[in-house]
């Protein structure tokens, strides 16, 4: 069974629910607000929470793909197909 | 100082045939496309797929329209290239899963799970890697190559709505398989 409490005036489960919107910044400001009573009391969301925003920022910081590759075989094989029509 | 063209512009002269605005743009995108086919098509047919949607970026250019993001644009052209490939069709069902079953198998409501999260943390690439192909794939637009939710969710023929849901059970997907160092 899911641990599902009320704290801060929502609970548990509404908060894994927005926990998206939340990290992404997509959440309204009533909902940012009640989720933060409710992260403030809520130790087990407030962990999980913590994790999941962790996961996203290094995602983003180290998975990103940069720089170029102009001598990318595929790029010559993709020009012979092209040249010959 | 050298102004850099813009992928817009390189796609302007690719539609009247440059193949040096053409062998630009796809050192531009390569790597990412690359990444992208990588994570979700199996090894064998990446080559294959990448350089198909490089043929189909050079003949599609004259589609292209200005105002959107080029990097959408690409990936769109090579998600149809993989789902062409693979014969699965493009914009999957999501995961059915209940919400809290989700939750619990990434580790909600277990406190005691802290201390080695930062550790798991640098499989990242690797559990992303052992995912399934649609729920990988919308980490990858996302959170890897930072489309916005409209451009991700377009590219995938689903509403923003679906798409940001699709990500957040995704996401935990993603935190069970680290939780279970299931990678």
């Amino acid at each position: 069974m899911a641990h599902d409490r009320e704290v801060g005036g929502i609970r548990c489960l509404e908060v894994l629910e927005l926990l998206q919107a939340y990290v992404d910044g997509d959440a309204q400001d009533h909902e940012i607000s009640r989720i933060n009573m409710h992260l403030v009391g809520c130790d087990w969301c407030a962990k999980f929470g913590g994790k999941y925003s962790a996961l996203v920022q290094t995602i983003q910081n180290t998975l990103r793909t940069e720089g170029e590759s102009p001598l990318d075989p595929s790029v010559l094989a993709a020009l012979a197909i092209i040249r010959g029509g | 100082m050298a102004m850099r063209i813009t992928d817009q512009k390189l796609l302007q002269e690719i539609n009247q045939g440059s193949e040096a605005a053409f062998s630009a743009l796809a050192g531009r995108y390569v790597p990412l496309l690359r990444s992208y086919l990588s994570r979700t098509l199996p090894a064998l047919h990446v080559d294959d797929v990448l350089q198909e949607t490089l043929v189909a970026v050079f003949r599609g250019a004259g589609g292209f329209e200005g105002e959107d993001s080029a990097k959408a644009w690409i990936l769109g052209i090579a998600r149809r290239c993989s789902a062409r490939a693979m014969r699965r069709r493009v914009g999957e069902p999501a995961h059915t899963s209940p919400l809290p079953e989700l939750g619990m198998a990434a580790g909600w409501g277990n406190p005691e799970d802290q201390a080695s999260w930062k550790e798991r943390l640098l499989f990242v690439d690797k559990a992303l890697n052992s995912m399934s192909a649609p729920a990988a794939e919308v980490i990858i637009l996302r959170d890897v190559e930072g489309l916005s939710a409209p451009e991700a969710a377009a590219l995938l023929e689903i509403s923003v709505d679906a798409l940001k849901s699709r990500l957040h059970r995704a996401r935990l997907e993603l935190m069970e398989k680290l939780h279970k160092e299931d990678i």
